[in-house]
């Protein structure tokens, strides 16, 4: 099966992008929870407790599944917390 | 893109009390990391009023103490400079708040919560630097400048302007409709509050605006509720499933636009109208005003990291102020979120 070699990631507004290349930092060994730890990490971003979630081709995926399972069009992440406005 | 970025200084925030007029120190946290966060808001600032090159060849920041008196700090000041093809322009940006002053709000609710101070105890904030190690003073940080796209007004699917004002260094347009749209759901949902997507584009226009000094302008243009996004009284939750879905009728409109923010309400009932003019300040209105809370800002932090982001609120003013119904649209300026005038157009 053909493996994923990079992923664009970013925000619901694409305004903070992150190109990640799955053969140095980040491999296909990673989980995508580590992913978006990663991307996090990388913008400065709070956790703030919540709770936050890759979505590939509209579909939200699974933190524990390694990237070295995904298909390769699973190549356009975006990261999206659980938020509530006050 | 990167910058190199020279802080001689760190910082600590400390929290402090004095019940029985002798002062105690509640707490103290480190404030350094907080500076990468000015540094992004002084280069997006600079991008967005144009002072700054959107692609510079290299860009150099300095992270200076503004003291009250040594080791208190008034102000962090960031001078950046950009250089492109062979020019350099700098800007300088001084900022009195900060996520310190968030921090510093939260840990003193939770201090009041835990019976740390008493609730009706005063929490002081102080930040203060110091010398930082010498290897700790040079670093390179990654910064995101905005993403701009060239269009001209039609592009953009402006016919007319409207009311309102621009800020100079960060003009808003709004679209008449979705203006309409917001205040209507605000009154229709009464103390509970409603909210939803907001499409937007992020523009240079051939020539600024009349009243801008910039040809960068952000134009919301459309907003689209989700029945999974939920609201209740001083709460609305916002469903990643409904964002995302609304990400995508943005790319399906096919005019370039993202979802850029997120509106909501803090309520508005129908007696509002009439109601705070007259009781000035002892009047005590359950919904909350106009402005964003910390909650807000845990919102925009982490939905829209970005410092080009906006937050538009409906709901009352402060009391004293005229009572109408209002639509705001609070912006990044000098580390708080803050009320820019904007312009509606069809």
């Amino acid at each position: 099966m053909p493996v994923l070699e990079n992923i664009c990631i970013a925000d619901i507004s694409g305004q903070k992008r992150l190109d990640v290349r799955l053969n140095g930092e980040i491999t296909l060994k990673h989980t995508v929870g580590q992913v978006v730890d990663h991307f996090l990490d990388a913008k400065r971003i709070p956790r703030n407790e919540l709770r936050w979630s890759a979505f590939s081709r509209g579909v939200m995926l699974d933190h524990k599944q390694e990237l070295g399972d995904l298909h390769q069009t699973d190549d356009q992440w975006r990261v999206i917390p659980e938020v509530s406005a006050g | 893109m990167d910058a190199a970025v020279v802080s001689q200084y760190g910082y600590r925030l400390e929290l402090w009390s004095a019940p029985d007029g002798a002062w105690r120190r509640l707490k103290t946290r480190d404030a350094t990391p907080d500076v990468a966060d000015l540094v992004e808001e002084a280069l997006v600032s600079g991008v967005l009023s144009e002072e700054l090159p959107l692609e510079p060849d290299a860009l150099a920041a300095e992270v200076l103490p503004v003291f009250s008196a040594d080791p208190f700090v008034a102000e962090i000041e960031v001078r950046l400079e950009a250089r492109l093809n062979g020019h350099a322009r700098t800007i300088s940006r001084r900022f009195a708040e900060g996520p310190w002053v968030r921090a510093a709000l939260r840990d003193a609710a939770l201090l009041r919560q835990g019976g740390g101070v008493r609730k009706d105890e005063t929490v002081y904030r102080l930040l203060a630097a110091e010398a930082a190690a010498p290897e700790a003073a040079s670093s390179v940080l990654a910064l995101d400048a905005p993403r701009i796209a060239e269009h001209t007004l039609a592009d953009l699917g402006v016919r007319g302007l409207g009311a309102g004002a621009l800020d100079p260094e960060r003009p808003i347009l709004v679209h008449r409709r979705l203006v309409n749209e917001v205040l209507e759901w605000t009154r229709e949902a009464g103390k509970a509050e409603t909210g939803g997507a907001l499409f937007g584009r992020l523009a240079r226009l051939p020539a600024p605006l009349p009243g801008a000094r910039t040809r960068v302008v952000t134009v919301l243009s459309a907003a689209l509720r989700d029945a999974r996004h939920a609201g209740a009284a001083s709460s609305f939750d916002f469903s990643p499933a409904a964002l995302l879905a609304a990400a995508e009728v943005a790319e399906e409109r096919g005019a370039g636009e993202s979802v850029l923010a997120v509106f909501h309400s803090h309520g508005w009932l129908a007696e509002c109208a009439s109601c705070a003019a007259d009781a000035g300040k002892d009047h005590a209105c359950a919904l909350p005003e106009c402005e964003p809370s910390l909650q807000d800002y845990v919102l925009l932090e982490s939905l829209f990291p970005g410092k080009a982001a906006l937050l538009p609120i409906a709901g009352r003013r402060p009391a004293g102020a005229s009572q109408r119904l209002a639509f705001e649209v609070f912006a990044w300026r000098l580390g708080a979120l803050r009320a820019l005038p904007w312009q509606d157009y069809d």
